[in-house]
């Protein structure tokens, strides 16, 4: 009875509160008996509501299990067990608890029947993940998760206001579909693009997450993002904005990928680019194409995971992840090489491996569906992702000859091996027999992936792909891997803002100099107030302060909303 | 962390070879060309099915040519695109002033 009733998401983040006072062996056999547990209770728990409470007249349903929630749960266990495994060396009670309550959170989000269930653990999610950022204890490091805070409790404020609409027009907060023309829907459709990371949302991905700990990109990389596709897939399926969303979302990140010099940051664009095929899938709406978008968060979640875990293996050996370091590892670390091969065959969808039979599924129905524009951005990004994460990320860690000396190292930790090996058995596992997962997706399906025709065509499609890569490396045309910082959209909020803030300053005290009397002493005091504001000390301009950034941005994202609900 | 890595002349493998590497380009472009006629046959004699949705997909090695296509387009415009975004690597460390 107990065991029905309890929330899913509880299991891990009770877990987390023990880790918190715990010594490090039980933290650590926490993290890898508790996936166990958890993955049991999905299984022995039958479908439907659970844990419903009655709160100020709203129906809260904590454990919702059913078909499509079910795919994620069994996923984020597998991942969690497997980034625990490859986290197991790490002696830092901050990154344990941190991972821990944020898995936890996760889940929970997943099974939450109703919009304040989710709402609460979409922003728990958002502060305990944060610490695996803080986590590196670097100034870089802080700052960025910082940054990423905010960005994450924006979304959350964005959810929220967008439910109190919602709660207020209908009475009801039960979340299902919802639509996008259910009142408050668009704000809370904002709020998940955050997390989901839409073009021109997405940039807290790719600057947060090469600044976390070696296994804090492993544990972040698996849930916020896939979090935030399942609640696309729960509250907008079918919406057609989603298509053009994520066709976007495929292409423009892996033109970063190809320039960026941090392998962690090409890995993240990636992650941005995979996530658009499961908008788009969601978007589409149809069965083949929802079954998609679930069937390519469960493979993505163990090749992106393996990807990570290998450049983390390469970053905690070498202390580099800079492309224009590295290279030749591949005599080092044959291991953690073969384990980086098979993630990248995978995500770049080969046959055989995990990618090519979800991957199928959404660009099969974009066809199907007549969305042929689309259907070409696919195959492009398809191409591309083949190209930069495929190719690139194994080929300038483990391959290419560097310009120095050629570094050796010692092989991973053993634990890590371990964790990559079980997440490069799923990948192949799935890719061979795609029956076991087909079983799991939410809708029935008579889809075939493993077609001669299906086949041959992608094998064209990846390995004339490749030889692009060959011949622009032979003809000295692809460009070097630089020491370098790329900007993107978050250039706006770091630089640009800046620099308007204080030209305006500098504007304002020339003006004053051109004024004479009283006139003058206005503009000087009001300078003068703006720029004690502006000072790195000032109200304002000091940036070291979360509490207060994230408190005036919630002031102010209230204030909106009160403006809009009026 | 690990201790620093150390830097000594590494040993050879078989990669280190020029002609190696030069192989495996040439076992490339020939694993294409079959790929490429493998449509070509499909066209005479239909030899595996190919079946598509869009007409566009019978063209022989259309999805060769694609993929080439696209992935050259792809880097070379990268390439571009590093005149306009790509600064120095520690362009944000002084982001306090």
């Amino acid at each position: 009875m107990m065991w029905t009733e309890l929330p899913p998401g509880l299991i891990l983040l009770l877990g987390g509160v023990i880790a918190a006072v715990a010594p490090h062996h039980v933290r650590k056999g926490l993290m890898l008996v508790l996936p166990f547990v958890g993955f049991w209770q999905l299984i022995d728990v039958p479908n439907g509501d659970h844990a419903v409470v009655t709160l100020f007249g709203a129906e809260m349903v904590g454990s919702r299990i059913d078909s499509l929630s079910l795919v994620w749960g069994y996923i984020f266990y597998i991942a969690a067990l497997v980034a625990g495994i490859y986290h197991l060396h790490v002696r830092d009670r901050m990154q344990d608890v941190a991972a821990l309550t944020y898995m936890g959170s996760a889940i929970g989000a997943v099974f939450a029947g109703d919009l304040i269930t989710l709402f609460i653990y979409w922003e728990l999610t958002a502060v305990t993940s944060v610490f695996l950022i803080f986590a590196n204890r670097t100034n870089a490091s802080f700052r960025a998760g910082i940054r990423y805070l905010i960005v994450q409790i924006a979304s959350g404020v964005l959810l929220l206001g967008g439910l109190i609409i919602h709660w207020r027009a209908t009475g009801s907060v039960n979340f299902g579909n919802l639509g996008l023309d259910a009142p408050g829907a668009v704000l809370i459709f904002l709020g998940f693009g955050i997390k989901a990371a839409f073009p021109l949302l997405h940039n807290w991905l790719q600057d947060s997450y090469p600044q976390a700990t070696v296994s804090g990109t492993v544990f972040l990389s698996s849930f916020t993002t896939k979090m935030a596709i399942y609640t696309l897939a729960r509250g907008f399926p079918g919406a057609e904005e989603l298509i053009w969303i994520g066709a976007t979302m495929t292409a423009f990140p892996i033109f970063y990928a190809v320039i960026e010099n941090d392998l962690r940051k090409v890995l993240a664009y990636s992650l941005n680019n995979q996530l658009g095929y499961m908008v788009v899938g969601v978007g589409i709406g149809t069965d083949l194409a929802l079954n998609g978008a679930a069937a390519h968060a469960f493979t993505h979640i163990l090749y992106k995971g393996l990807l990570f875990m290998s450049m983390g293996a390469v970053l905690y050996r070498v202390g580099t992840i800079k492309g224009s370091e590295l290279g030749g590892l591949y005599k080092s670390m044959p291991w953690t090489t073969g384990f980086c091969i098979v993630g990248a065959a995978s995500i770049s969808a080969f046959p055989l491996f995990s990618g090519f039979i979800s991957k199928s599924l959404i660009i099969t129905a974009a066809a199907e569906e007549g969305y042929w524009f689309v259907w070409l951005i696919l195959l492009f990004a398809s191409a591309g992702v083949f190209h930069h994460s495929g190719i690139k990320i194994p080929y300038f860690a483990f391959f290419a000859w560097p310009h120095q000396a050629q570094k050796t190292c010692r092989e991973a930790p053993l634990n890590m091996l371990v964790a990559m090996g079980i997440a490069a058995f799923f990948c192949i596992g799935v890719g061979i027999f795609p029956g076991y997962l087909y079983d799991i997706l939410p809708y029935q399906t008579d889809f075939v992936p493993y077609t001669a025709s299906h086949v041959v065509t992608q094998l064209q499609l990846l390995l004339f792909s490749a030889l692009a890569f060959a011949w622009l490396m032979r003809t000295g045309l692809y460009p070097p891997e630089l020491k370098s910082t790329v900007l993107d959209f978050d250039w706006i909020y770091r630089k640009a803002l800046h620099r308007v803030w204080r030209g305006t300053v500098e504007w304002g005290s020339e003006t004053s100099g051109a004024l004479t009397g009283g006139m003058r002493g206005w503009v000087n005091a009001i300078i003068g107030f703006a720029g004690r504001l502006g000072r790195p000390d000032g109200l304002i301009g000091r940036t070291s302060t979360p509490g207060t950034g994230v408190l005036w941005l919630t002031a102010m994202l209230g204030l909106y909303l009160l403006v809009f609900a009026l | 962390m690990s201790a620093p890595p150390e830097f000594r002349e590494p040993e050879k493998y078989i990669l280190d070879r020029p002609s190696a590497v030069r192989r495996i380009y040439h076992v490339l472009i020939g694993v294409c060309v079959l790929l490429g006629l493998a449509d070509v046959a499909d066209l005479i004699w239909h030899v595996y099915h190919k079946h598509g949705i869009y007409d566009v997909e019978y063209l022989p090695n259309f999805y060769g040519f694609y993929g080439l296509l696209g992935c050259i387009f792809l880097v070379l415009s990268a390439k571009q695109l590093r005149k306009v975004v790509m600064r120095d690597e520690d362009y944000y460390d002084n982001d306090v002033d």
